[in-house]
């Protein structure tokens, strides 16, 4: 058995992502310790850099968590993400790197047991994956 | 609720009720300068709505609550919770009032008092067929929202109360404790169950896909805006719809299932058997309302609501006392956030005297300042203790941090917890806050509105999320990297921009129509100048082809005082054959141009109301154009309107229904021409009691309490006949005679008619408003109808600040509320107009000129068409008054010549670093 903890870091929207942090909480509900989250006003705000940034600075996966496509409040911020995610996922494996360690969950504003879940999804898969290869 | 929050405002608002309407209204009352107590007979804020589960069109509760906490902690609103009011007696401008608490009774004054006291659900053990008592599986609908909440018993899966098993065939029966008297004494509809019933169907089998739905139903009413599309999708989504009232609910032997007795649409007897029967159970009045009314000697309804006059929506018999959501009758979350902006307007308008924000506060320069940080930690009451037991250690690790200069709790309980943090601020002396909150997003206002009071920059705070934490000792490690980057990150932050704008304290108003002049006139009575701008060359609009109100109240009446007391207020301007050409600026600074008697001229205003109206389509199925006697229904009462005996020797009238609605390329529901068509069958049956009056329906949309003139209409002896998509009447001339065919679903057999004349009810659509849309920035719909702000529960709002829309320019409906929301947009509008000076700019997206190449990226991402091209400058230009900050041009920008510096790329990446435990100090 292998004691590795997988760090992750989630880039979560102001909106729905926040929304069903509050259901969580309110749910009594908590994340993985291993997960932190960066709040991010829209996920259209992510660049494809900031996966790339959280990677080189040790992450072993990030992940961006935004609203349904139909409930963005700024109309498609989170296709573009989806775009952005897609994108990364093409140029990992040029660098040795898995395109799973980076993925994006679609949030419900009132699911908090989702948010929970696909931090916990992410957790699991890194677990799986090992350490990430950047990492020396 | 401690004597702190003192009253210092000009006029003070008791709003009875905190529910949705009523947390709408106190707010709209505060932001623009009111005081307001709000009183709440439960211990939380929020109402009914807080305990449903998501509201169509998707979810926005959580949007409730945020008006709650906003209430609960905003200076300017003392929220009485398990309170109620006492007594009171006084008149306009001085209401004495005793609200009775948990600390016993206290006396307020009150220039104006708003009745937000909304519904209950009918409680459906009247009718003793339905076994609700009895039975264990059946359920009201009110407690299957609670079983599908996630924070409810399951986590959202409703399990069925006998065995605790997952159901796996639900009924949900209409009309339970509504359209009915012998039971419950409710002839009204309540308008907004069937809409819920679908919801909680539709939600249900997201939550357990394998299980089957049915809706027992008479009339399908889903007459909102979207909501007929709603309806659409939940049929492709596998609900099933059986038109039939259920009598009563029998046990299966031997069991807990149910079974139910029924006929269906061919005649012919059905049993089946459902393990879970849920009543979809109707709206009544607040159980206080009757007695508040009494002491205030305010007249109620035959159906124990507040009586309304339809022209003056909100308004009560009495002076200064105003009304609005469901303690006005059956309302959805919608019409009720509507209400409450015009109650808020009207009462803001009574009380007047409010005089703007005067001067802003200086920010303090702090750019020679090291960054000298203050801590705050903001918990949630319900917290668990053993996350309690992190605090004092993580404080002590949060003060050793470089630029740290306190760590302090903030008492959430205190409700001038806020006014305290700017006093800390300032005596402090810091110049960077870190928040760190279980609500960081409902308290960003607060904080940054604390934070303008200290004279500091709100720009120069960051906040730590404390939700979904666990409480272990283990989460220690995780909260000193969250706190630790928060406190890198305000130490990085530079003050952004925050330009002093004065704000052009008048309105535009474009469409002449009701809505529009009743903008005008709500406007120039709060001391607004009004610039009214009509295309055709007389006032009135599409009203001109309107009769009556639902009750049969003169609508020309009303227009003709309307228009008279337009062109006579000295603070409208009307300009008629006029037209918008063109507009720049935002809200608070607008120029646009207008087109007047071959002229261009650029008027300023600060806000602008679009309420550009809407008008029914000309059909070309029902033989229509080929026979005089076929008529429009606008068509048809232009005729009444001139000559009201222009029909009474007829013999035989036909109304056809959804004429060009409901259809394929037209889908939604016209809202108004059941209760139109109903209303002229009753005018034409009185007319000529002889007369034999057909109407020809798909659905009957008599919604709320209009359904009492549907009654009418039937013991009248109109003829109800109900077709549908695919067995549409059949109309024909034959020798100049008029013939329709319909097929009666009730006989089966077709049914020929002879009618003297028809009465089409077509469609509604917009007028063509896509330039306006584009010079404003905002967004129609799929159908043409401006689309509200896309932030919830902000219905007359444009996703532009300082933008509205009022009447049919937003979706079909009948005058009473196209008035509330002309009264809502003046109430909205007064939020800016009552501001001396805006402040502009902040969180936004910045355009580094020597970088940009002029690519257009920028100004095809933007979700609102912000950004353009200033061809003298060669670059980009987005203007901080427009942007909302969400930062997607930022990420797309190819040349990275856009900056956000609220977030920035440097940011973002530091902040990773750092919560990954480097030491990047």
């Amino acid at each position: 058995m292998s004691t590795f903890e997988p760090q992750i870091i989630g880039y979560c929207c102001a909106n729905c992502a926040s929304s069903a942090a509050q259901i969580a909480e309110k749910m009594g509900l908590s994340l993985p310790e291993n997960v932190k989250v960066i709040q991010l006003p829209c996920t259209g705000r992510l660049d494809s850099l900031h996966l790339l940034k959280a990677l080189e600075a040790g992450a072993d996966g990030v992940y961006v968590a935004g609203c349904q496509p139909d409930s963005c409040q700024f109309k498609h911020g989170v296709e573009k993400a989806q775009k952005k995610v897609k994108y990364v996922q093409t140029l990992l494996p040029a660098l040795g790197v898995e395109p799973d360690r980076v993925a994006l969950f679609h949030m419900m504003a009132g699911k908090g047991q989702q948010f929970v879940d696909a931090a916990s999804a992410m957790v699991e898969k890194i677990r799986a994956l090992g350490p990430s290869p950047l990492k020396d | 609720m401690t004597e702190t929050k003192e009253k210092k405002n000009k006029g003070n608002v008791l709003v009875v009720g905190g529910g949705v309407a009523g947390l709408n209204a106190a707010l709209d009352l505060a932001a623009q300068g009111y005081h307001v107590d709000l009183v709440e007979k439960e211990s939380d804020l929020g109402g009914t709505v807080a305990k449903l589960h998501r509201l169509y069109p998707l979810c926005s509760c959580c949007k409730a609550a945020n008006r709650a906490t906003l209430c609960k902690m905003h200076p300017n609103i003392r929220a009485w919770t398990k309170s109620s009011v006492a007594r009171i007696s006084g008149q306009a401008g001085a209401f004495q009032a005793v609200i009775a608490g948990p600390t016993g009774e206290t006396p307020i004054e009150a220039d104006a008092v708003i009745l937000a006291m909304g519904v209950e659900p009918f409680n459906p053990q009247a009718y003793d067929t339905y076994a609700y008592a009895a039975y264990e599986n059946v359920i009201s609908s009110i407690e299957l929202e609670w079983l599908q909440k996630p924070v409810g018993p399951f986590q959202g899966v409703p399990k069925r109360p006998s065995d605790g098993q997952p159901p796996k065939k639900v009924a949900w029966l209409q009309c339970v404790g509504s359209r009915e008297i012998n039971k419950c004494d409710a002839p009204y509809c309540s308008s907004v169950c069937c809409m819920y019933a679908l919801k909680e169907a539709v939600q249900l089998k997201d939550a357990l896909p394998e299980a089957e739905t049915t809706i027992f139903f008479m009339d399908m009413r889903t007459h909102g805006k979207g909501y007929e599309k709603y309806f659409e999708d939940a049929k492709q989504k596998g609900v099933r719809l059986v038109r039939s009232r259920i009598h009563s609910i029998e046990k299966a032997a031997g069991t807990e299932d149910l079974v139910l007795e029924y006929v269906d649409e061919n005649g012919a007897k059905q049993v089946e058997t459902f393990d879970l029967v849920v009543l979809s159970v109707g709206l009544r009045p607040s159980a206080e309302l009757e007695e508040l009314a009494k002491m205030l000697g305010v007249t109620l309804s035959e159906d124990h609501y507040v009586a309304v006059d339809n022209f003056k929506p909100c308004e009560t018999n009495v002076a200064g006392v105003f009304v609005c959501g469901g303690a006005t009758g059956p309302r959805d979350v919608h019409q009720s956030v509507v209400e409450a902006g015009a109650a808020a307007a009207k009462a803001a308008a009574w009380t007047k005297g409010v005089s703007g924000n005067g001067a802003v506060a200086e920010f303090r320069d702090v750019s020679g300042e090291a960054p000298s940080v203050g801590v705050v930690l903001s918990l949630c009451p319900s917290k668990l203790p053993e996350f309690e037991a992190l605090i004092d250690p993580l404080a002590a690790f949060v003060k050793t941090l470089p630029g740290v200069t306190f760590v302090e709790r903030l008492d959430l309980l205190d409700s001038a917890a806020f006014g305290r943090l700017s006093q800390r601020l300032q005596a402090a002396g810091v110049n960077r806050l870190v928040y760190a909150s279980c609500t960081p997003l409902m308290h960003q206002e607060l904080v940054e509105s604390a934070m303008k009071e200290a004279g500091l920059n709100p720009s120069l705070y960051e906040f730590v999320d404390l939700r979904a934490l666990g409480s272990t000792p283990v989460e220690m490690n995780r909260l000193q990297d969250l706190f630790r980057t928060a406190v890198l990150k305000a130490r990085m932050l530079e003050p952004l921009n925050y330009a002093k704008v004065p704000v052009k304290k008048s309105a535009l108003v474009i469409g002449g129509g009701l809505a529009g002049m009743q903008a005008a006139l709500a406007l120039a009575e709060m001391d607004v100048p009004v610039t009214l701008v009509e295309k055709k060359d007389r006032l009135g609009g599409h009203a001109h082809k309107v009769r009556s109100a639902w009750k049969g109240e003169s609508v020309q009446d009303f227009l003709k005082s309307t228009i008279d007391k337009v062109t006579q207020h000295p603070k409208i301007t009307v300009l008629t054959s006029a037209e918008v050409v063109g507009a720049r600026g935002f809200a608070g600074n607008y120029i646009s141009t207008v087109r007047h008697n071959g002229q261009k001229k650029e008027i300023e205003h600060g806000v602008v109301v679009l309420a550009t109206g809407a008008h029914s389509i000309k059909p070309d199925e029902y033989a229509y154009g080929k026979h005089p006697e076929i008529y429009r229904w606008s068509d048809f009462t232009k005729k009444l309107i001139d000559d009201p005996a222009a029909f009474k020797s007829a013999q035989c009238a036909v109304f056809i229904q959804c004429v060009g609605s409901r259809e394929p390329q037209r889908p939604y529901c016209s809202r108004l021409c059941c209760t139109f068509a109903v209303r002229s069958a009753i005018d034409l049956k009185t007319l000529n009691p002889d007369m034999d009056v057909y109407v020809l329906y798909r659905e009957v949309r008599t919604f709320g309490e209009r359904e009492r003139i549907y009654k009418e209409a039937r013991e009248k002896g109109v003829f109800f006949i109900r077709f549908d998509l695919d067995s549409k009447p059949q109309v024909s001339i034959e020798d100049g005679r008029l013939k329709v065919v319909v097929t009666d679903p009730i006989l089966g057999r077709p049914l020929a008619l002879s009618p003297d004349f028809i009465s089409l009810q077509t469609a509604i659509i917009p007028a063509e408003a896509a330039d306006l849309a584009a010079f404003y920035k905002v967004s129609l719909n799929e159908d043409g109808f401006f689309a509200e702000s896309p932030a919830k529960m902000r219905p007359v709002d444009g996703e532009t600040e300082g933008v509205f829309f009022a009447g049919l320019a937003l979706a079909p409906k009948p005058v009473e509320e196209s008035l509330a929301e002309a009264w809502a947009v003046a109430g909205r509008a007064m939020r800016l107009l009552r501001q001396d000076v805006m402040l502009v700019g902040g969180a936004v997206a910045e355009v580094d000129p020597d970088k940009c190449a002029v690519c257009l990226t920028c100004v095809r991402t933007c979700p609102f068409h912000i950004p353009f091209i200033d061809s003298p400058q060669g670059h980009a230009f987005i203007d901080p008054g427009l942007c909302q900050g969400c930062g997607m041009c930022v990420s797309e920008c190819p040349g990275k010549a856009i900056s956000y510096r609220r977030l920035s790329d440097d940011h973002i990446a530091v902040m990773a670093l750092s919560l990954l435990g480097s030491d990047v100090n």
